[in-house]
This record gives C-alpha cells, structure tokens and sequence, in this order.
C-alpha cells in the first residue's frame, strides 16, 4: 500500500514533522484491514447509524461559481450596492 | 484532596455543596477549564455545560474534578494524555486503562465513589475492569452527547464508572434521556430501574471466538463467573461469533474516519491552539481518517467497513434470538506495564478487542470486577441487546449480591 504523506498531510490541514515514524505506523495499521478483504458484503447496506437513522445527502453536482479574479472570487459590491 | 496517581486534570478548589462526583475531561462544564487531555484545549472554558452535567447538576450533584484521559479520548491507556499518565490504583507501575481511564482510577482508588466516562469502543469498561471497579456503557443514543467533544460520533457513549452497580443506577437514571439537542438521542425517557431479585432460567451465551483471545490465567477466574451464573438456575451455553478481529479492523477505519472529520474544526481559530499541538496518536489517526476517507480509498475501507459494521450488528441480533444476554471476559490481560503503549499503533485497538464489536452495534453493557490475579482486578462483562438495560443491571446485582 503507498501512503502519499504530503497529500495527506495537505488534505487533513496537519504539518508532519516525523514523516518516517508516522508512515511506518500507518502501515502497520492498515495491513489489519486485510482481514475485510475476505468478507463478502455485495448484498450487504451500510450501516452509518445504529439508532436507525437515515443520512440525507444529495449526490456531489458541479457547479459554476463566482469568476475568479487573481485568486479572489468576484462579486458585485456591496458598498455600492447600498448607496444606490 | 490527594491526587496522588494524577486521576485529575483539574480538581475544583471548593466545589458547590451536593453528591460528589468527578467528571471525564472531554466533557463540558461551564466555567470549568475542559482539555480533552489534549494542549490544544489547554486553556478551553466553556461557555456551556453539557446535557449530562446541567441534570447532574440539577438533581444534586457537585463536581468535584475532571479527570483524565487519552488526548481526545484516543486510546486505551492514558498514556496518550498531554497532562501526563494516570497510574493504576492497585499498582502504580501498571495502566489504569483508557480513554476514561482517570474516571476509572478515581473510583478504584476511592477518591469518588461515582464518575463519568465516555465509550467510543471499551473506554468505559477496559479501564473499569482493570482498576477494579463497575463500568457501565448504555445503549448508543440513551446519553446525550451535547456538551460532549466528539470522537467518533456514530459510536460516542457517555456512562457511569461507580464503586457498586447501585451507584451505577443512581446517575444512569439521573443522565440517561431524550435531549433535543442531540440528533442522535433515542426518543425515551430517563430510565427508572425496575429490580427483579428472583431472575433466573436465563440463557447467557458465551462466544468461543472471545476465549481463544483470553490470556488463561483471566479465563480461568472467568470460567467461576460463568459457573455462577449456572448455579443461579441461568443456562449458560458456548456460543460462534464473529472473529473480533474483524471488528478491529472495522472500527479502526471508521473511528479514523469520523476523527478525522470531527477533529477538523480544531484549527486554532475558534477553539484553543492550532494543529501542531496534536500529539503524535491524535495525528495517526486524523492521517489515518483522511486516508480512509481520500477518493482513492473511500470505498475500498470506508464504505467495506460500514458494510461489515453490518455484519456485525447482524451477528449480534441473530445470537439474541436465541440467548438473553451475551457474557465475557472485559479485557483479554490484567492491566499491563506502564509503557506498553508508547510502541504500538494497534495497543488500544487489542486492549479493547473484546469489546469493539458490541460497542460497533450500539449495543449495552457492563463490566462488573470478579476477582484479582497477582494483586491486579479482572472484570467480566454483560453485553444485551439494545434497551436490555434493566436487564443486564439485574443480573449483574444478582452476581454482586452473590459475591458479597
């Protein structure tokens, strides 16, 4: 298993100062998930809840957003806006 | 007060007249310093207490100190506390056990006769049985979680640590409850225990997958338990259940998981100190989360892991048709050295190994001490099926008030 750390270390906003240590760790852990490897969940749901609720999501849509003007998003102002 | 194996992140100078009772430190007190055992919260007062600490409260009880813990509740000896190590009250070279395990050694060493704990998976009562004392986990939803810092939220449990199961009783009915303010709180209301003192013709399953994890020398005092239990008029009987192997791995990734989500709003802005303070346990297992949760793993971990968590629930409520209650060793040692954590990534995941997979199903139980090995407690446990409780409290009394 690879563990890119930067991107990791990037996603979850935390500097890492023992790179090496961690790794090594991290894949220590991970060689126990194998064990799921073996277990056959085709017809099985997932279980976020145990108390019976239901999570409410909507799928991931892509949007347009604001245009971006040298790394800002660009919107109308609203100073203006008021004094008008 | 002398708090002389560190149970205590903070002890209140005067604390207000009532019942005394000492409160786990992942969990909001008003005006009261709360840091999770972590620096990050070093100097957190909250503005609020948490659902659980205003009905203490309310019916009478005064805290008297918050106790300590495992940064973030992220272990299982409190080993991983940024406020140092709490030493176990029967030997102070040993673990108390953890996350709660300050609770749980304040108690054991009759500083308190009652504290509260948090469970994620065996916080409750790994370290109850190994400081000797009577941890109680209720059904996941029965406790309200506002107020309390999250860990893993489909999981989190507050409960009771108390030196006899009556104690137990007392707060759980004080605490337990519909709170509108947690989402995840089942729709009851407080519990109110009904004692049956002539239980017997039960059947109490005991699963074969969990002796084989049992060192022989806790198997054995279990074994007394389980002849007890017999000469009650129960039927206690060997059952097959999962490998909890398999709910270690399942809980690993989906405890990682939901950590990494939950710690994310610890960004230096609105709470404490910024993300360099996570200490190297608290760090694994964002990493660890993040990486579960990454596109690239997301179904292959965290998606399998929810649908094995399915499984598991499964297991238990196919076993439940045909027993009452599930009994076992709480943990698979007596306490172990202090140290033995700091080596090993995966210490918590095997000191809890016996009681992940109930705690993965939201399922009650009860750890209850049964005797000592070399000068150390062993506890066993009772595991039900969800809103067993008055159940599992009588039976565990009915073994109580046969031991004393």
């Amino acid at each position: 298993m690879i563990i890119d750390l930067d991107k990791l270390s990037h996603l979850a906003n935390l500097p890492i100062n023992n790179p090496t240590e961690i790794i090594d760790d991290l894949n220590k852990i991970t060689v126990q998930f194998n064990v799921l490897d073996k277990i056959d969940t085709d017809q099985i749901e997932s279980t976020f809840q145990v108390n019976g609720l239901k999570n409410i999501t909507r799928p991931d849509k892509v949007q347009s957003t604001s245009p971006i003007h040298q790394g800002f998003f660009v919107t109308s102002s609203l100073k203006n806006q008021n004094e008008r | 007060m002398k708090d002389e194996i560190n149970a205590f992140i903070t002890l209140i100078d005067h604390p207000s007249p009532g019942i005394p009772i000492a409160i786990k430190d992942n969990i909001c007190t008003k005006g009261i310093r709360t840091t999770a055992g972590s620096k990050v919260l070093a100097d957190f007062i909250p503005s609020y207490s948490a659902t659980l600490v205003e009905r203490l409260e309310n019916a009478g009880f005064s805290i008297i100190g918050k106790t300590n813990l495992d940064a973030f509740a992220h272990g299982s000896s409190t080993e991983n506390s940024d406020f140092g190590v709490t030493l176990n009250p029967y030997d102070h070279q040993r673990l108390p056990g953890g996350s709660s395990g300050g609770s749980a050694a304040a108690v054991g060493a009759g500083l308190v006769d009652f504290a509260i704990g948090t469970e994620t998976a065996g916080s409750i009562r790994q370290p109850a049985a190994w400081c000797g004392v009577v941890g109680f986990k209720p059904t996941y939803g029965y406790v309200s979680r506002y107020g309390v810092i999250a860990m893993a939220s489909s999981m989190d449990c507050p409960g009771v640590i108390a030196n006899n199961i009556n104690n137990v009783i007392k707060v759980f009915e004080v605490i337990s409850g519909h709170d509108s303010k947690d989402a995840t709180s089942l729709s009851l209301p407080p519990f109110r225990f009904k004692q049956d003192r002539l239980i017997d013709g039960l059947k109490i399953g005991i699963p074969k997958s969990y002796l084989k994890i049992t060192a022989p020398e806790v198997l054995e005092k279990f074994n007394q338990v389980g002849d007890i239990f017999r000469k009650l008029g129960h039927e206690v009987i060997e059952i097959e259940m999962l490998d909890p192997a398999i709910a270690i791995a399942v809980y690993t990734i989906l405890q990682s998981s939901e950590v990494s989500s939950n710690l994310a709003r610890f960004d230096g802005i609105r709470y404490g100190q910024d993300r360099r303070y996570f200490n190297p346990e608290n760090q694994r297992r964002i990493l660890l989360g993040t990486y579960a949760l990454s596109a690239d793993s997301y179904e292959q971990y965290y998606i399998k892991a929810l649908k094995v968590r399915t499984l598991i629930i499964n297991d238990f409520n196919k076993h439940f048709k045909n027993i009452d209650v599930i009994l076992a060793p709480t943990t698979p040692t007596t306490a172990l050295p202090l140290g033995s954590s700091l080596d090993d990534p995966l210490f918590g995941e095997y000191a809890d190994q016996l009681v992940e997979p109930s705690t993965l199903a939201g399922l009650p139980g009860i750890t209850v001490p049964c005797s000592l090995i070399d000068g150390l407690p062993v506890g066993f446990q009772i595991i039900g099926p969800r809103l067993s409780e008055n159940l599992i409290l009588n039976l565990a009394l009915q073994y109580e008030s046969i031991k004393n």
